[in-house]
């Protein structure tokens, strides 16, 4: 009976997996699901809730984000192994992967969607290759650590005038890399800017990049309209006088959550959202959440505030009213939510559930679930609509 | 069937009373680890590493009179047979402590294979999320048997249950008990990881 069932599966994927047809049709509707432990990716259809390609051998996705060419077309997957690999989600096939690296850690694509930029670990620095037919174009090592090894790299996004800008994990600096001469790249360095910077973001704009520190309380702020003035502290000493709570899951600081002037940021060892006003970097308030934020993410409008977190609390997703700073709704879609993404103009969530091999989609107005589709363990979800935005 | 499963337990037993040897280093006036938790049978070498300290290994209340100092090079043994918490200091600096637990062995407790099915998942998603779910290294360090060989087993269980304050490594105690980050650090030392 099992051998049947499995059989009919087998039958099932494969006829509607079926690669290498490409379809004619566009892109801004698609999207692309992490399945984070077979080293694949699903090639998704955002309107008609539905999977249209599984790409396999794309490596090991334990930690796996992806940018897409400004066409829409292609996808460019950054796994934990050092992989990168290009993804036709017309077509469903594997255009060409390296392996670029040991450790990595994420990605980015330049203004001009001339460059892919990847973020390393192993060995530490930041490579950078040709979108089109993924060759190196420069390697960026970074500072040395103990003489040995160079520092880790995180937080890479891309800003305006083709440069790129990322944190230095170990040895606690912001790079910012001018790549419009791409034989030349020109490196401006901030030192000194906080204790284990892990992760980085940038505004819609593409003005101030901001890094979140794991080592002190506090984020560091870089205003790229005014770099002569350096990386300042803001939100220093949010946890002062109460006790870090453990971080079971580093939080993600991706994309910008933001509504009218306050940006909302994950707290580290603290149970809490910051807000921040854009205009003057104080802080406005915190909202008290179910535990450590990992994903604090705004819905396209800015009108809400949608959160998950870290183990034991993966299992569950709270909203915040960026008006009131309240938590409006609590949503429990099972163990393991690992990451949300809103369609282009927001009407819909999509979120993975790992320990359910689901992926769940609600109505951001009503928070139905509308649809559930299959995903062996799904972690991140990237829609194409981030083509064209500033720092996705 | 079974008599040939109570032999394969006689056997598991009669080899872990062989005892197996643990080493504590004497250098810059510690014992390094200075807890250390064993199994009845087995021993330990504490080997004094400085470049011309002497120490000594003394266990006041198993012996009130002062052992040999240990040179630079040397090495002591002693097997422990009885269970227990055994204090030691070193008789020239008695601010130099340490201490050895004798504990049943962790293979006779039981962890039920639910329990063990729970933490391979825990390991491989959760631990996965900083180590990679290979374990092969993220921020945090790669956890193959060859790059925890620098660990003793009960190093790594004080890490799993305690954290490492300073670093991003959280305690994970309120997740499991002590017998379960045992029998974890067991499989992370033996590669024995999904």
């Amino acid at each position: 009976m099992k051998y049947l069932l499995n059989l009919l599966l087998l039958l099932f994927f494969t006829s509607s997996y079926a690669a290498s047809e490409c379809s004619v049709r566009g892109t801004g509707d698609l999207g692309v699901i992490i399945q984070r432990a077979n080293s694949s990716v699903l090639v998704v259809d955002t309107s008609k809730h539905e999977t249209i390609f599984k790409v396999d051998g794309v490596g090991d996705l334990s930690h796996a984000s992806i940018v897409f060419s400004r066409d829409a077309r292609y996808a460019y997957v950054f796994a934990r192994d050092g992989g990168l690999s290009k993804i036709d989600i017309l077509c469903g096939t594997l255009v060409k992967r390296i392996v670029q690296g040991g450790n990595s850690i994420g990605g980015a694509i330049s203004q001009d969607g001339k460059l892919i930029a990847v973020s390393n670990y192993k060995p530490g620095g930041v490579k950078i290759f040709s979108a089109d037919n993924l060759e190196l174009i420069a390697d960026i090592p970074t500072t040395k650590v103990h003489s040995e090894k160079n520092s880790k790299t995180v937080g890479l996004v891309d800003a305006p005038d083709n440069k790129f800008v990322f944190g230095l994990y170990d040895t606690g600096e912001t790079w910012v890399v001018d790549m419009n001469d791409t034989k030349n790249p020109k490196i401006e360095r901030f030192t000194n800017v906080g204790m284990l910077p892990y992760d980085g973001l940038i505004d819609p704009q593409g003005r101030y990049y901001i890094g979140g520190l794991f080592g002190e309380d506090g984020m560091v702020l870089l205003d790229l309209w005014n770099t002569q003035d350096g990386v300042k502290r803001i939100l220093p000493n949010y946890g002062k006088g109460k006790k870090k709570l453990p971080v079971y899951k580093m939080p993600h600081l991706e994309g910008w959550a933001i509504a009218g002037n306050n940006a909302f940021l994950p707290a580290i060892g603290q149970h809490e959202v910051l807000v921040v006003d854009t205009n003057n970097w104080q802080e406005q308030g915190r909202v008290k959440v179910h535990g450590q934020p990992v994903f604090v993410m705004s819905r396209p409008d800015g009108r809400y505030i949608w959160v998950n977190f870290a183990f034991p609390h993966n299992d569950t997703i709270q909203v915040i009213d960026t008006e009131t700073f309240k938590i409006v709704k609590t949503l429990k879609p099972g163990k393991g939510v690992l990451h949300m993404e809103f369609s282009p103009r927001g009407e819909e969530v999509w979120m993975s559930v790992r320990d359910k091999d689901q992926v769940q989609i609600y109505n951001t107005t009503t928070f139905e679930k509308l649809a559930t589709l299959p995903a062996q363990k799904p972690s991140g979800i990237f829609f194409t609509s981030r083509a064209h935005k500033i720092g996705l | 069937m079974r008599a040939l499963l109570i032999l394969l337990l006689t056997l598991t037993i009669v080899s872990a009373n062989a005892g197996t040897v643990h080493d504590v280093e004497i250098k810059k006036h510690k014992f390094t680890p200075s807890q250390i938790t064993i199994n009845p049978g087995d021993s330990i070498r504490w080997f004094n590493k400085e470049k011309r300290q002497y120490h000594s290994v003394w266990f006041k209340s198993l012996d009130p009179s002062e052992p040999d100092y240990l040179f630079p090079g040397d090495a002591y043994i002693k097997q422990f047979d009885a269970l227990g918490d055994f204090n030691y200091e070193c008789g020239p600096h008695p601010k130099m402590k340490g201490v050895v637990s004798v504990v049943e062995p962790s293979a006779q407790k039981h962890i039920s294979s639910d329990k063990k099915q729970e933490l391979l998942h825990l390991l491989k998603h959760d631990c996965g999320s900083c180590h990679g779910m290979t374990l092969a290294g993220g921020l945090g360090p790669e956890l193959s048997p060859n790059s925890l060989k620098r660990l003793s087993t009960e190093q790594v269980v004080h890490t799993i249950l305690n954290g490492r304050p300073g670093t991003p490594m959280p305690p994970w105690r309120p997740f499991m008990n002590d017998d379960q980050a045992h029998w974890l650090a067991e499989q992370l030392k033996q590669g024995k990881t999904p």
